[in-house]
């Protein structure tokens, strides 16, 4: 079972190995992003960043939704991870459930941010991702902005205006 | 019961310590700090903390030092006479994380099973063991 599917720059880092984590009571963390499982190096040092207990997995997209489609994972407790909405819309579409999706620390690195649009404290847009998003609120789903357990939730389509 | 943890430090390390811990885990009421400053001495941090421990016995308060065999924390040590401290030694980011977010009240148990886990959280980062890490295999999710 998905118990959360997030998009963070950073992926795996304090906020999500330590608080996300435990109050979910993940069991599994699964990245899913073609262009990081093909780089060795940034999986292992994804791996490391795993808090003890937890195992992470940064699988190309079409595996991870596999694995996630897989009536085994249907005891677990699977947070997914990517940095980037359009992979995310990529799993989306590929997956039997329909997970919460959350947002944060999305879009501070890479490419300038006086190009994109501040929608709260760690989520800067394009247009290209905006336009992303739109399918994704098309299917049904809405993102919940909420960097930590403890931060009040904002709806991204409040965010983008209620587009 | 309700707990507090309690950093102190040489200078500035307990309050750097702080602001890092809150990055991670958000603003926690719980946590608070001294440090003690060049040409101080820790009595006034020792008495601030037996202070508010004595005023407050249904609170369990858990101090952690940087240093152990520092005069911070030697300074400390007295204060485990009172039933409701317990005191750390050995500051780090990860023990910090482990004991604000522990149940009150936290029994010796939990402080060593804290501390076992912190550990494993302090080696070499090598190459070796970054490629031990690799295994992506189904076998290995399910």
């Amino acid at each position: 079972m998905i118990s959360m599917v997030r998009i963070d720059d950073r992926l795996i880092h304090g906020q999500v190995a330590v608080m996300w984590s435990k109050q979910l009571g993940i069991s599994r963390i699964v990245v899913a992003s073609d262009k990081i499982a093909a780089n060795e190096m940034q999986v292992n040092a994804l791996k490391m960043a795993a808090p003890a207990g937890i195992k992470a997995f940064i699988l190309p997209i079409q595996k991870a939704v596999d694995l996630l489609n897989d009536p085994r994972a249907a005891s677990m407790k699977i947070l997914v991870l990517s940095n980037n909405p359009k992979d995310i819309y990529e799993v989306l579409q590929g997956i039997n459930e329909k997970p919460l999706l959350n947002l944060a620390n999305y879009g501070r690195i890479g490419g300038a941010l006086s190009d994109k649009q501040k929608l709260a404290e760690t989520v800067y847009v394009t247009e290209e991702d905006k336009e992303v998003f739109k399918k994704i609120f098309d299917m049904g789903y809405d993102f919940e902005y909420q960097p930590l357990p403890s931060d009040t939730k904002q709806s991204l389509k409040e965010l983008l205006g209620g587009k | 019961m309700e707990k507090k943890v309690i950093l102190v430090s040489h200078g500035k390390l307990s309050e750097g310590m702080m602001h890092s811990v809150q990055m991670i885990i958000g603003k926690n009421e719980a946590l608070s700090c001294y440090g003690m400053m060049p040409g101080e001495h820790y009595s006034l941090i020792v008495e601030a903390i037996e202070k508010e421990a004595k005023a407050n016995p249904e609170t369990q308060y858990i101090i952690i030092a940087d240093l152990f065999g520092g005069s911070v924390c030697n300074g400390c040590t007295s204060l485990t006479d009172l039933s409701n401290v317990k005191l750390i030694s050995g500051m780090n980011i990860g023990l910090v994380i482990e004991m604000v977010l522990a149940p009150a009240p936290v029994s010796d148990e939990m402080i060593a099973g804290g501390l076992e886990s912190c550990k494993e959280g302090i080696t070499h980062v090598s190459n070796d063991l970054v490629k031990s890490q690799s295994d992506n295999s189904d076998e290995n999710f399910f």
